[in-house]
């Protein structure tokens, strides 16, 4: 036994008392900071420099934005959250590019490092993928602001037109990652529940009840955590049963 | 387009400002994973290594696909604009509807006559409000979400409802996700080829035994998929 590890031995042990109440601590005060942030060069303009538009307009446009929003504002980072894990959830929504980018990460990492993001290495690894992609994400799109209109010059179209499918590309491999990795093709009949259903809410909130589009994904999510739960009733009540 | 030019410079100010704070928060992060590593040693250098260039390499594809987007919006708001809302939450498209509704509700185009500096500071102003809830949901939600996990953790079942929730989350979410990204034939042709792509490469990485390439199977699949999710694209005659 190492004697430097006196106070807290297991990682598990380490991870619950001394990681997570710091991933949330840090979590916790930058989102605060940047939500402060985010709205000062509105209050520096429209207070120190006055270029003011009636109040009644701010209010108007601020219903027309939370209207579109508020679904997703309440709901979709819980719907991430499975997958992000705490810590990737709180750097996916400061950094944004949540389903395009952070999420294939964070599958990506977790897939090839074999660990779940409900385990201390599966955090960690999904920490150090989500971080990489933060800093390529900015190197690039500075380039972008900077020297766009001469890198879309000198890119074919066909080529420009291809990055159309990238996200949904991505979403292809993540589904054959994850079923290679979550038991194989013999395990699929287990998870078609959980895809169907998905697929199933999305079909019902995009093209029958377009009023609930916003929820659409926390209720995929939601639903399918449901159907993971009776299925964990069903077979704790076998084990149990097998026990006797 | 005289507002923006004159606010612009001043905007550059508080992206970097921003962007250091996405900085910031990323590197306190990441130093308390690495320490934490360091501490029990459950990720070897070598899955670091692994880790760093996954994400890097997948930064790649979506950054690129939005520079149409991005630089529409840069004609519209600035590149200051641009680079704060999009790379701190946000995405080009989102921003870009956000700042519509405000030119809308102002009864202006964007960027163009009448969109003066008092309009311009209400567009920003409607961009920062589309995402700003977001830091609120995390701050509230994400930490009662943990404790009832680690909650779920401490009842010693005889099985682990773990497994359940991540296999059900992940499959719910995908199944939503490759829906909503699903419009076109070419895009199923993109979806099936970078799977099939994906379980190839996959294959022959394990073969080989190189785990340095199977980190790189995820870029090669969307290679393909884009590929021919395009070649499909080109012959099938345009609606």
């Amino acid at each position: 036994m190492n004697e430097k590890n006196t106070a807290v031995q297991t990682p598990e042990e380490d991870y619950r008392i001394g990681f997570m109440p710091k991933v949330h601590r840090i979590g916790r005060l930058t989102m605060a900071v940047a939500f402060v942030l985010s709205f000062l060069p509105v209050a520096y303009f429209y207070v120190v420099k006055g270029y003011q538009v009636p109040i009644s307009m701010y209010i108007s446009g601020a219903i027309g934005v939370a209207s579109i929003g508020v679904g997703m504002w309440i709901s979709e980072p819980e719907a991430y959250w499975p997958v992000l894990g705490s810590a990737g959830t709180y750097i996916a929504y400061l950094s944004g590019n949540v389903g395009g980018m952070r999420f294939p990460v964070a599958t990506a990492v977790q897939k090839n490092a074999n660990a779940d993001i409900t385990t201390p290495k599966g955090q960690v690894i999904t920490i150090i993928g989500i971080v990489a992609s933060v800093v390529a994400n900015l190197v690039i799109l500075l380039a972008i602001v900077l020297a766009g209109n001469w890198i879309l010059s000198i890119l074919p179209e066909a080529v420009l037109s291809a990055f159309g499918f990238c996200v949904i590309s991505m979403m292809g491999s993540m589904m054959v990652m994850n079923v290679s990795t979550r038991g194989g093709l013999k395990s699929l009949p287990g998870q078609l529940p959980y895809i169907i259903f998905g697929v199933v809410m999305w079909y019902i909130c995009n093209k029958v009840l377009t009023s609930l589009m916003a929820w659409g994904m926390a209720l995929a999510v939601g639903g399918a955590v449901l159907i993971g739960y009776f299925k964990y009733r069903r077979d704790l009540a076998k084990a149990e049963a097998g026990d006797k | 387009m005289e507002a923006i030019k004159n606010m612009n410079g001043t905007l550059w100010i508080f992206a970097i400002i921003l962007i250091c704070l996405v900085l910031a928060q990323s590197f306190l992060f990441l130093r308390l994973a690495m320490r934490f590593n360091r501490k029990h040693k459950l990720v070897s250098d070598e899955e670091v290594k692994e880790a760093v260039s996954t994400g890097a390499v997948a930064a790649i594809g979506p950054s690129v696909n939005s520079i149409v987007i991005a630089l529409s919006l840069i004609a519209m708001v600035g590149s200051a604009t641009t680079f704060m809302r999009c790379g701190v939450i946000g995405a080009p498209g989102w921003e870009l509807l956000m700042a519509n509704i405000a030119s809308s509700t102002a009864g202006v185009t964007l960027g163009g006559e009448g969109f003066t500096e008092a309009i311009f500071t209400f567009a920003i102003f409607c961009m920062v409000l589309g995402s700003a809830p977001y830091f609120l949901n995390t701050m509230i939600m994400l930490k009662p979400l943990d404790n009832m996990v680690e909650k779920s953790k401490a009842k010693k079942a005889k099985v682990s409802f773990m497994p359940y929730l991540s296999n059900s989350a992940m499959f719910g979410l995908l199944g939503y996700s490759v829906m909503s990204n699903l419009n076109s034939i070419s895009s199923v042709a993109a979806v099936l080829a970078s799977g099939v792509a994906y379980a190839l490469f996959d294959k022959l990485a394990k073969k080989l035994d190189n785990s340095m390439l199977g980190s790189f199977s995820m870029a090669v699949a969307m290679i393909f998929g884009m590929l021919f999710g395009q070649i499909v694209k080109m012959m099938t005659p345009a609606a």
